[in-house]
């Protein structure tokens, strides 16, 4: 009986919300628009996936057959394009100031004159590293140019003395690093950043989108009426009005796995079923934030502000940009307070790491304080709800 | 005639500038009485910073735990775990027997790759053949893969050069001849800048400069928001009734958002850049020049934005997410030649993807203002034609307010008898 009636205002209160939903366009455009426009912003963005091409300059000191041909090499390089052939250094630094160039090769005089000799000036590379990624990319991929052509002079000598092709090749380099890159078949910077930045919005758009819509009926005092629809049992008025937008959320992240799954190739190693509870997870524990958010402030646009540093603050925390390990003993326990942190572990984990199942109770319990905590603020919610003292403030 | 016409100037020169002080003032006091910007523009631009430089604190990834498996347990295997110990990137934190207790110990945790030495280790490098030990490094995590990649990279090409300096040697050359015979074309790498690849110094500057963007764009659409909220319940202001105004009153508003910021820039750019030692070359006077454009851009642009919510609330809704993909935008992290032209041109309408390369060149390469001419000038135009969208779009908004206010005055004296519940519907709506 009981449960029956619980049922008809449970589905009443849904109706409700459906009808609010459809009759404003801010939350619209916050489940439904904005999350696909914004997960499609930063593919485009990213769409290039490894970066090349960066502008460099040459200094050709030497101008012979040789320099040009190395040159000519440096600028078949993936990572760099010369865009400028000079004949000065200072010439190419005022370039490199004006931000047209991220790194100069200096081909020194005499460069092919001295290839064998005694003293041959070594080639110099002066890299802008302002940017890390940028000198990053160009310091590996401008060493293996430079590394190779050198090696290539090695061997051609080794071949005039009487080596075999094969031998002269393995005797080049006697040790030989094998690379084994674990759980990410790319390897590139980019997805990582389009791996943590999708889920990153979505957890804005979850968690500012639940503010909204449970604020702004403080706001307009209309939460009597919810209130009243829902036979004053807050259990019923928060669980029909927040469950129309966990599924609208639901949909959001559904585009999302397809984007990164389908889309960017991340392979699923783990369990897909896992992955996705833990998304309906990650919804509902955002969700139940966003009502404490509002019972500890009962101020919509406070709530905001404050959400909206929360939730952007998550990506710096997770340990994806920069890494965990390195960071601060304080900056650590404070990833703790994001609810993001854990589910980015579960989702690496069941994605590219296909860590077992067992290894991911941990991070699944560490919801339950946050779940446990929006529970907590109920009661609380219920008094701001219906008290008219609470309504339409500033 | 020319007398009068003088006066006629002047007369509205110094009523210009009574406006601008008008706007500035009115502005400024709506600000101080509006809690939520209040939180944005002070506690939000304090803790922001603060916040990321702090997780930002140690800049580099150094010491990267690795397991080394030795399968060769010979001198020379040895040799190669000391040199891969004593790069900076990496640190063994232990040695296993087998490639199954490394990955245990990865799976717990304690190590952030494997790095494996394989039988036949010295045989092969004696017998002259090429030989190789493989790194296992977690690529989940991106400078971790990286410094782990460097770090190994660099100590097998140490071993592999004194291998093939010793095998010349042992055929007869000299050592000076052998240096040379090994590496005929050598190469010497110079980092500029910001010589040990500091994540957080290489960041943070252009993360608070978008900080700043940001924070005076959302705070400007909430007062703006809130100005039109209001509209219906309050008395059109006296300044409103100059419609000819417009451009003294802008600039009288922008302004007080300039003042207030002036704060804000002396405490991220001026003491946050201290204590955590971002760079600082440059001249401050060229970044204020910077800076003077910049801010008045944001503002302006804030105030066209502002215009288009009816209420305070969607400025933080529709503000907040853009923020990070502006971020990437603005090439501090992602080259800008890696972006997809059509969106970086699109990404102009930001004054901080102008900002932040030129902010960047100043601070950490210390160049002249000169260098960073095309940027300055960009900005000025943005900010004349964000100024100028601005006014009219006060303008017209004026003059709907104007007719707005009429149109309530005549229904007020119409249903003067039943005023209470009227009220109260507006005010809500």
């Amino acid at each position: 009986m009981f449960t029956k009636i619980g049922n008809t205002t449970l589905l009443l209160v849904i109706r409700r919300e459906i009808r609010r939903i459809a009759n404003s366009w801010v939350l619209i455009f916050t489940t439904m628009i904005a999350p696909p426009i914004a997960f499609l912003a930063i593919t485009w963005l990213f769409n290039q996936g490894v970066v090349r091409d960066l502008p460099i300059a040459v200094v050709d000191l030497d101008n012979t057959a040789f320099s040009s041909k190395v040159a000519r090499m440096i600028d078949a390089a993936p990572v760099c394009n010369v865009a400028y052939r000079l004949n000065s250094v200072a010439e190419a630094k005022d370039i490199m100031d004006n931000g047209k160039i991220d790194a100069i090769v200096v081909l020194p005089f005499e460069l092919e004159k001295n290839l064998m000799n005694s003293g041959a000036p070594a080639v110099a590379v002066y890299i802008n590293n302002t940017n890390v990624v940028k000198g990053g990319v160009l310091k590996s991929g401008l060493f293996t140019t430079l590394s190779t052509i050198s090696a290539g002079v090695k061997v051609q000598v080794a071949i005039k003395k009487g080596q075999t092709p094969e031998q002269a090749i393995e005797r080049a380099r006697p040790v030989k690093a094998n690379v084994h890159l674990l759980f990410n078949p790319f390897g590139n910077y980019s997805y990582f950043l389009v791996l943590g930045l999708l889920p990153l919005l979505a957890i804005v758009f979850i968690f500012l989108g639940s503010v909204y819509a449970l604020g702004i009926e403080l706001k307009e005092g209309t939460s009597g009426e919810l209130m009243s629809l829902a036979d004053n049992n807050i259990f019923i008025a928060l669980t029909g009005k927040m469950l129309p937008y966990t599924l609208l959320f639901f949909v959001d992240l559904m585009v999302l796995n397809l984007i990164l799954l389908r889309n960017l190739g991340t392979p699923v190693n783990g369990s897909l079923f896992v992955i996705l509870a833990s998304e309906v997870l990650l919804i509902i524990a955002y969700q139940l934030l966003a009502i404490l958010f509002l019972k500890l402030t009962a101020n919509l646009r406070l709530s905001l502000s404050l959400g909206s540093a929360y939730t952007m603050m998550a990506l710096t925390f997770s340990g994806l940009t920069f890494p965990y390990m390195a960071m601060p003993y304080m900056a650590k326990l404070f990833s703790m307070v994001f609810p993001y942190t854990f589910w980015l572990k579960i989702f690496m984990g069941q994605t590219l790491r296909g860590v077992p199942v067992s290894e991911m109770v941990v991070p699944f319990l560490c919801f339950v304080p946050f779940i446990v905590a929006g529970f907590m603020a109920f009661p609380g919610m219920k008094r701001k709800l219906l008290h008219p003292k609470y309504w339409m403030r500033e | 005639m020319s007398i009068r016409y003088r006066k006629n100037i002047k007369d509205k020169f110094i009523e210009g500038l009574d406006l601008t002080w008008f706007s500035l003032v009115d502005e400024l006091k709506t600000i101080v009485k509006d809690k939520g910007a209040m939180l944005i523009f002070i506690l939000a631009v304090c803790a922001y910073p603060l916040v990321y430089s702090i997780a930002y604190m140690n800049n580099v990834v150094r010491d990267i735990p690795i397991t080394v498996v030795d399968l060769d347990h010979t001198s020379s295997s040895r040799q190669m775990v000391k040199m891969i110990s004593a790069t900076k990137e990496i640190s063994v934190s232990q040695e296993v027997g087998s490639l199954h207790e490394a990955r245990q110990m990865f799976w717990d945790g304690d190590s952030k790759g494997v790095i494996m030495i394989p039988e036949w280790f010295e045989k092969d490098l004696l017998k002259g053949n090429q030989t190789s030990v493989s790194v296992y490094c977690d690529a989940s995590y991106f400078l971790i893969y990286k410094e782990t990649l460097t770090g190994t990279i660099q100590a097998s090409g140490t071993l592999s050069a004194g291998v093939e300096i010793k095998r010349m040697m042992a055929s007869g050359s000299s050592e000076e001849q052998a240096m040379l015979q090994r590496d005929p074309m050598p190469s010497k790498f110079y980092y500029l800048y910001n010589p040990s690849a500091a994540y957080g110094s290489g960041v943070m500057p252009g993360v608070i400069l978008i900080i700043l963007q940001q924070t005076l764009l959302v705070g400007i659409g909430m007062i703006g928001g809130a100005g039109k909220e209001r509209r219906n319940n309050q008395e059109v202001k006296p300044g409103l009734k100059v419609r000819r105004g417009m451009f003294s009153v802008i600039f009288g508003k922008g302004l007080a958002y300039f003042g207030f910021y002036m704060v804000n820039i002396a405490f991220t750019l001026v003491y946050i850049s201290k204590w955590f030692g971002f760079p600082n070359k440059g001249s401050f006077v060229d970044v204020c020049i910077l800076l003077v454009p910049f801010l008045f851009s944001v503002i302006f642009l804030g105030m066209l934005i502002s215009m288009m919510f009816r209420r305070r609330e969607h400025s933080i809704m529709v503000l907040v997410f853009i923020s990070p993909i502006v971020l990437f935008l603005s090439g501090l992290s992602w080259p800008s030649t890696s972006i997809p032209p059509l969106l970086y041109q699109i990404s102009h309408i930001f004054p901080s993807t102008s900002m932040i390369p030129a902010f960047m060149r100043i601070r950490t390469m210390g160049v002249s203002i000169s260098d960073v001419r095309p940027e300055l000038i960009f900005m000025m135009y943005q900010m004349v034609f964000y100024f100028i969208l601005a006014a009219v779009g006060y303008k017209i908004s004026v003059i709907r307010q104007v007719k707005h206010h009429n149109i309530r005055m005549a229904e007020i004296n119409l249903t003067v008898n039943q005023p209470p519940q009227n009220e109260m519907e507006t005010e809500t709506m």
